[in-house]
C-alpha cells in the first residue's frame, strides 16, 4: 500500500514537470545503545523512527522536503517540487544525471546474531564483563558501550528502481582513563573492526569474537599502565607504522575526503573545504608512491559502508582510485561525473561510482566514502615490517585530528605509541604526534604489508555536508610503513 | 506543532503515569528547517524538513532507562505506547547505587520568540542571496558558495513530579558565504551572519565585507611566513571557536568531575584564576545582547544568569547530566545544549581599520580557524588552521596577506595572554541547525588581539 502511494506520487511529480524523482522512506529506523561506566549504566537509550524523504528534479535544480508523516506524502512531494522550482532561478548549468540501470531488487545485510533478538541482560553483562577486564586499580574510570542499529528502506524513482534495504550495524567499543605520572590525563580505547572475510556476518556474534572484541580489554589495559610511566615523544624524524586505527583516519582524512568529486568540483568550499587534487590530475597526478593502490568499494563485504546499492539506486560497485600511486578515480555520484567531464571538456569518469548516501531520510544524499579501502602489498607480516625498521615510531588510535582545509596537510595526536629500534619493539612512548603534507607523505609510502595485515576498520563519525550529515562507513587497510616523518613535539 | 495540542497532549500523557510509581519526563521537539545551499555560483541544494520528536526519561527507584520517538504532537497513544515498552524493560536494567530522585523541573515557563516570516520561510530569499551575491562580484571571477539555513523550533518539557508543562518557542537564520577568487590561485573570502529573526539580516553588509577582503587578497602580496611567536588578532569567528572548545574542556561539569578536561583538581582550584584578568564569560538567558534566551534546560532545569569566568576566575561549571550529578553528589544546574555564553567586551578597536593602526608592531590577523581539535586535552593543546584571509599589520597598516598557518597553542596561554578584546560585541553561530534544529551562539568581541600564539606551520609548505 506503502509502495503504491510512493509509485502514484512519483507519477504525479512527472506530471507535474519533475524530470527525475525519488523517495526514501525508512519505515524502520532503530538504534538502541547501551554504556556502562565502572559496571554501572551510565546510559541505555532506544530511539525510533521512522520518515520519508522526497528528492526532486526540476528545471534543472534539485528540491527536497522530508517529513515523518506518511499522510502528507503528496504535500511534501509538492514542497520539494517547489523548492526545485526555487533553486533552478540561480543556476549556471542544468543538472543532469549519468545513466544507470534501475533495479527491482532487496540487499540485506549478512545477518547472524540479531542485537535486537539477543536478551537485554546478555548484552548489559557482556559489557560489564568487559568493564571488569578492564579495571585497574590505578585508573580513573573505564567503559564499555555498543550500538546497535537497524533499518528498513524503501527506494523508488522515477527510472523505475524499486529497491529495499535491510541494514544491520553493530558498533561496539571500550575504554579507560588514568592519571601519568605528570598527572594528565591518558587513554586507551578500542573500536571492534568488522571481519571481512568469506562467509562473516554481520550481527552480535561479532562481539563475542575474542579475536575482533573480546579478547582486547586485557590488552588495551596493560598499554595504558604502560603509557602512564613512559616517555614524551620527542619531535624526531623517523619511520611511521600506524596501527589499524590510525591507518584508518589517516586514509579517510587524506585520501577519502580528499577524493570527493563534489569537493574537488568546489560544493563544500563553504563548510568542510576544498580539495589540492583538481580534474587535470586524474591520470596523471602521482597521488604517492608505486605502493599505493586505494579504491572506493560498495562491495566490501559486512561493513557499514556496504548497502547494496547508494542512494540515487546505484548498485554498489569496485573503483580504483589510485593505481600504482597514480591517481585514476574519484568517489562518484551520477549528478558529479557529468558535472566534472563536462568542466573538463573531457570523459574522466565513465559511471558513477555508486557513493551517493544520505545519513536518513531527511537529508539529501551527496558524494559520501563507502569503503576507501587500500590494496594488500607484498611487504610480508607486521612482524617482517617491524623487523625491517631500523628506526620508528608505531602509534595506534587517535586521540585527535586536524586537517588543512584543502586537505594538503595534517597533524594527528594518537593514544599510544612504540618506539620501534633497530628492528624490534623497544619502548612505549606518550602523547605521540605526527604531521605531515598529504602528498609527500602518500609519496613516503615504502612498505605495505599482505593480505594477513589487511583489517576492515568500522567508522560511524564521519562528518560532511551542510546539513551535516554523519556517515557510517569503513576502511579496508593493511600495515603500511612511511619514511621520513616528522613525529612527537618540540 | 501547534503549542496548544503539544502541551495539552503532553498533560495527558503524563496523567496517564500519575499514580505509576515512576518519575517519568517527557521533551517535545519539534522543528521546521530549510537550509539552501550554493557551490560553483549556483544553488546546489534547497533542502527542508518538519519533524517531531518525544524524548522520554524514566526512574524507577535506582533505576533508569531513556528513549526517543518520531511522532507528531497530536498522536499520544504512539508515545504512550513507546513509554509502556521502555516501562517494561526497566527491571532488566541493572540498579545504580548512587541514583538518587529526580527533582521538580521548570513548570509553567512559557517564551516565544518566533518570527513569523521565518516560520514560514520563503527559500526565494535565500537563493536571491546567493545570485545577488554573484551578481555583485561576477566581474571578478570569483566562485560563490556558501550555505543559507533557516527555521523553527520548539521544545517542551513536562514531568510526572513538574506535571505543568513549560514551553519556548524560536526561530533563527544564518548564513555562510564565501568566495573563491579564481585569478588569485582560489584564495578564499568568508563572512558570515546569524540572527534571530529576518530583522537581523542584512546582506548588504556581507557584501561589504567582502569587497573590503577582497580588495586586501587582490591587492597585496601573499606571502609564507616561518613557524614561531605571533601575535595575533583574532576576528570573532576565530576566537569564538576556541572560547567553544576551550568552555567544554573547563566548564563542563562532567569534564571537571570525570578529570577529562584540562582542568586538574590537584592545581587548579575551582574558585581560582585560571584565565587572564580581563576573561569573562557570563550565560544569562534574559540577557538583551545575547541572542538566544532559553529559560529552561532540555533537561528541565531552570536557567538564570550564571557567570562561569569571572576576572579570569572559574567561578561555576555545568552540571547537566544528571547520572554524573548524582554519582559525584552535585545537583545538576544549567544545561550546556542551551547555554548562550557571553564573552565580555573589552575596550579596544572595534573597526578594521583602526586595529591596523593599532598594530606598530608585526601582528597577524586570523579572521577563521578551521578544523580545531585538542591534541592534548589534558594541557588544553590544540590544534587548527587559519582560513578565509590571514593578513600581516605592521607599522600601522596591513603589509601583506599569507597563507593559511596552523595554530598549535594551548588554551591556558590564549586564554590569559589577551592584550585587548574590541569595544562591540559579535554573535558567531555555533549550531548544526537541521535534525533536531537548536540554534546556538556565542557573543564575543569582534576582535581579540593575543599575544606569543604558536605558529608551527603554513599551508604554503604543503604545495607539492
Amino acid at each position: 500500500m506503502i509502495e503504491q502511494q510512493i509509485k502514484d506520487t512519483l507519477e504525479e511529480l512527472k506530471s507535474q514537470g519533475a524530470e527525475y524523482a525519488d523517495i526514501r522512506f525508512h519505515a524502520l529506523d532503530m538504534n538502541e545503545r547501551i554504556h556502562i561506566r565502572d559496571g554501572l549504566m551510565k546510559n541505555y537509550k532506544m530511539e525510533s523512527k521512522s520518515g520519508y524523504g522526497v528528492r526532486v528534479l526540476c528545471d534543472g535544480a534539485w528540491g527536497f522536503f522530508s517529513s515523518e508523516d506518511i499522510k502528507l506524502l503528496k504535500a511534501t512531494a509538492k514542497v520539494a517540487l517547489d523548492k526545485a522550482r526555487s533553486a533552478s532561478l540561480f543556476i549556471q548549468e542544468k543538472v543532469s544525471l549519468s545513466p544507470k540501470k534501475a533495479f527491482k531488487d532487496t540487499y540485506s545485510s549478512n545477518i547472524g546474531t540479531d542485537p535486537f533478538n539477543v536478551n537485554l541482560e546478555e548484552k548489559i553483562e557482556l559489557l560489564r564483563k568487559i568493564n571488569a577486564n578492564l579495571t585497574h586499580a590505578s585508573f580513573d574510570f573505564v567503559g564499555a558501550g555498543a550500538s546497535f542499529s537497524k533499518r528498513n528502506v524503501l527506494f523508488f524513482d522515477t527510472e523505475g528502481s524499486e529497491i529495499e534495504k535491510n541494514i544491520l550495524e553493530v558498533d561496539p567499543s571500550f575504554y579507560a582513563y588514568a592519571k601519568d605520572s605528570d598527572g594528565l590525563n591518558q587513554s586507551r580505547s578500542y573500536i571492534m573492526y568488522q571481519n571481512s572475510l568469506k562467509d562473516s556476518t554481520v550481527g552480535y556474534e561479532n562481539l563475542l569474537d575474542e579475536k575482533q572484541f573480546l579478547g582486547h580489554p586485557e590488552r588495551i589495559k596493560e598499554e595504558l599502565i604502560s603509557v602512564l610511566e613512559a616517555p614524551i615523544q620527542k619531535e624526531e624524524v623517523c619511520s611511521l607504522i600506524p596501527m589499524p586505527e590510525m591507518m584508518a583516519l589517516q586514509t579517510h582524512e587524506t585520501i577519502g575526503h580528499a577524493l570527493e568529486l563534489d569537493r574537488i568540483l568546489g560544493y563544500e568550499l563553504s563548510y568542510a573545504g576544498g580539495s589540492h587534487v583538481d580534474l587535470d590530475h586524474f591520470n596523471t597526478l602521482e597521488f604517492g608512491s608505486k605502493k599505493l593502490n586505494a579504491r572506493a568499494s560498495g562491495v566490501t563485504p559486512n561493513s557499514p559502508g556496504t548497502e547494496g546499492y547508494d542512494d540515487d539506486g546505484v548498485k554498489g560497485i569496485d573503483v580504483q582510485m589510485i593505481e600504482s600511486g597514480i591517481l585514476r578515480n574519484a568517489i562518484t555520484s551520477r549528478q558529479m561525473i557529468i558535472e566534472a567531464n563536462n568542466k573538463a571538456g573531457k570523459e574522466i569518469f565513465t559511471e558513477s561510482g555508486g557513493a551517493c548516501r544520505a545519513q536518513s531520510y531527511n537529508c539529501l544524499p551527496i558524494e559520501r566514502m563507502n569503503n576507501i579501502n587500500i590494496d594488500p602489498g607484498s611487504d610480508g607480516t607486521l612482524q617482517e615490517i617491524i623487523a625491517k625498521t631500523e628506526n620508528g615510531l608505531m602509534v595506534e588510535t587517535p586521540r585527535s585530528w586536524s586537517i588543512g582545509s584543502n586537505r594538503e596537510n595534517f597533524h594527528f595526536a594518537c593514544e599510544i605509541g612504540w618506539k620501534i629500534k633497530d628492528g624490534k619493539v623497544d619502548s612505549v612512548v606518550r602523547n605521540p604526534t605526527y604531521k605531515g603534507d598529504s602528498l609527500n607523505f602518500w609519496h613516503s609510502l615504502d612498505m605495505v604489508g599482505d593480505k594477513s595485515t589487511w583489517q576492515l576498520q568500522q567508522v560511524y563519525n564521519c562528518g560532511k555536508g551542510q546539513p551535516n550529515q554523519i556517515m557510517h562507513l569503513a576502511h579496508g587497510i593493511p600495515a603500511c610503513r612511511f619514511d621520513q616523518v616528522t613525529v612527537g613535539n618540540k | 506543532m501547534n503549542k496548544i495540542v503539544i502541551l495539552e497532549g503532553l498533560k495527558k500523557i503524563i496523567s496517564s503515569y500519575k499514580d505509576s510509581g515512576l518519575d517519568i519526563s517527557l521533551t517535545y521537539r519539534g522543528e521546521k528547517s530549510h537550509l539552501i545551499r550554493a557551490g560553483r555560483n549556483q544553488i546546489s541544494l534547497n533542502v527542508g524538513e518538519e519533524g517531531s520528536n518525544f524524548q522520554v526519561s524514566i526512574q524507577k527507584g535506582k533505576r533508569f532507562i531513556g528513549g526517543s520517538l518520531t511522532a507528531s504532537e497530536s498522536d499520544t497513544s504512539k508515545v504512550e505506547t513507546y513509554i509502556n515498552e521502555l516501562i517494561s524493560k526497566i527491571d532488566l536494567m541493572p540498579e545504580v547505587p548512587h541514583l538518587k530522585n529526580k527533582n521538580p523541573q521548570a513548570e509553567n515557563i512559557e517564551q516565544e520568540e518566533a518570527d513569523p516570516k521565518i516560520k514560514e520561510f520563503d527559500s526565494a530569499i535565500a537563493v536571491n542571496y546567493f545570485k545577488d551575491a554573484f551578481e555583485r562580484f561576477k566581474d571578478d571571477n570569483i566562485e560563490v558558495s556558501g550555505a543559507f539555513s533557516a527555521g523553527f523550533h520548539n521544545i517542551a518539557i513536562i514531568s510526572t513530579i513538574s506535571p505543568i508543562p513549560s514551553y519556548y518557542e524560536g526561530t533563527d537564520f544564518n548564513i555562510e558565504l564565501v568566495l573563491q577568487l579564481l585569478d588569485h590561485d582560489k584564495k578564499e573570502l568568508r563572512v558570515s551572519q546569524v540572527g534571530r529573526s529576518l530583522s537581523d539580516y542584512d546582506p548588504e553588509k556581507t557584501f561589504n565585507h567582502l569587497k573590503k577582503v577582497m580588495k586586501i587578497k587582490s591587492k597585496t602580496k601573499r606571502i609564507d611566513l616561518p613557524p614561531g611567536k605571533y601575535d595575533v588578532i583574532f576576528h570573532a569567528d576565530a576566537f569564538a571557536e576556541m572560547t567553544a572548545y576551550m568552555s567544554w574542556l573547563t566548564l563542563s561539569g562532567d569534564q571537571w568531575l570525570y578529570q577529562t578536561g584540562m582542568l586538574q583538581k590537584d592545581c587548579h582550584e575551582l574558585g581560582s584564576k585560571i584565565f587572564g584578568e580581563n576573561f569573562n564569560i557570563t550565560d544569562d538567558p534574559h540577557d538583551e545582547e545575547v541572542l538566544f534566551h532559553r529559560p529552561f534546560g532540555l533537561n528541565g532545569v531552570v536557567r538564570s544568569k550564571s557567570t562561569p569566568v569571572k576576572t579570569g576566575i572559574v567561578e561555576e561549571l555545568y552540571h547537566s547530566d544528571k547520572e554524573t550529578s548524582d554519582k559525584f553528589g552535585v545537583e545538576v544546574n544549567n544545561c550546556s545544549s542551551v547555554s548562550s555564553f557571553k564573552v565580555a567586551k573589552g575596550d579596544g578597536p572595534s573597526n578594521f581599520e583602526d586595529l591596523a593602526l593599532e598594530s606598530k608592531t608585526k601582528t597577524l590577523y586570523i579572521p577563521f580557524i578551521h578544523y580545531m581539535n585538542f591534541t592534548n586535552p589534558a594541557k588544553g593543546e590544540f590544534t587548527g588552521t587559519s582560513r578565509f584571509g590571514t593578513f600581516l599589520l605592521e607599522d600601522g597598516k596591513l603589509q601583506n596577506h599569507i597563507y593559511n598557518l596552523r595554530i598549535n597553542d594551548s588554551f591556558h596561554h590564549i586564554f590569559n595572554q589577551i592584550e585587548w578584546l574590541s569595544s562591540k560585541l559579535e554573535h558567531v553561530n555555533l549550531s548544526n541547525t537541521y535534525g533536531l534544529r537548536l540554534a546556538n551562539s556565542l557573543t564575543c568581541p569582534r576582535y581579540v588581539k593575543v599575544s606569543g600564539v604558536n605558529i608551527s606551520g603554513s599551508s604554503g609548505t604543503s604545495k607539492a
